[in-house]
């Protein structure tokens, strides 16, 4: 999922504003939702998956951290689906 | 705004087809929101959307105007959702033995936040970013 898609979600804004202040671990999440634990790790999926967040530690320290160049500007990112996007047009139109 | 063009040894006719008709053959994987690599998508005069095999129909965007085989205007959703469309516009014009496909990308209000960001930005301060995108 792209960063911004995943940003659609008030939950996961909430989960960044907790990170931002310091790395957390899912239970340390958990405590301060008021939403079950597997709904926290699900959430945490889509943030690591969109590259938002990252592991830190193993074990009892595994924990998530904020990744700072996680966002792709928008503009950015669209210009690489048109540049994918015309390229694969033209070798169609070759065909 | 974002513009890119490409030349094609094609009809006006022939591109524009290629670029609707045949759009599932040509749109990138990678930006496939319902991540089936068998969906299929629809870009017709009145939608714009993509078919997970199971079904699923994930709107892409919404056809404002559709003019074959000149002119095809857009809001786009993808990068941005539904909420917070972009706008495209696809042009086809004749040039030389072929047809020139330019693309334009732009913003519109409701999405010129998040398209005006820029990467350093993000660097520079998380607190920047997230106030941008958390407190809407």
């Amino acid at each position: 999922m792209h960063a911004l898609d995943a940003l659609g979600n008030p939950v996961r804004r909430k989960i960044l504003r907790h990170l931002r202040d310091s790395p957390l671990s899912v239970n340390e999440l958990a405590a301060r939702f008021p939403i079950s634990r597997p709904a926290i790790s699900r959430h945490i999926r889509v943030l690591a998956s969109s590259g938002l967040i990252e592991p830190r530690g193993s074990g009892a320290r595994h924990q998530y951290a904020i990744r700072l160049k996680g966002l792709t500007p928008v503009r950015e990112f669209l210009d690489d689906f048109w540049d994918s996007a015309l390229a694969r047009l033209e070798e169609l139109s070759r065909e | 705004m974002l513009e890119k063009s490409i030349l094609l040894q094609r009809t006006p006719d022939e591109a524009f087809r290629l670029f609707t008709a045949r759009i599932s053959d040509w749109w990138p994987q990678s930006h496939r929101p319902a991540k089936d690599p068998a969906s299929v998508l629809f870009l017709e005069p009145n939608r714009f959307l993509e078919r997970a095999s199971d079904g699923r129909e994930i709107p892409l965007g919404r056809v404002l105007s559709w003019e074959p085989p000149h002119r095809i205007a857009l809001d786009f959703f993808i990068g941005t959702g539904p909420t917070q469309p972009t706008s495209v516009e696809i042009t086809f014009t004749p040039e030389a033995d072929g047809t020139r496909v330019l693309v334009c990308h732009q913003s519109k209000p409701e999405s010129e936040a998040l398209w005006s960001l820029r990467a350093p930005t993000f660097e520079k301060s998380w607190e920047t970013v997230l106030a941008a995108f958390l407190n809407r």
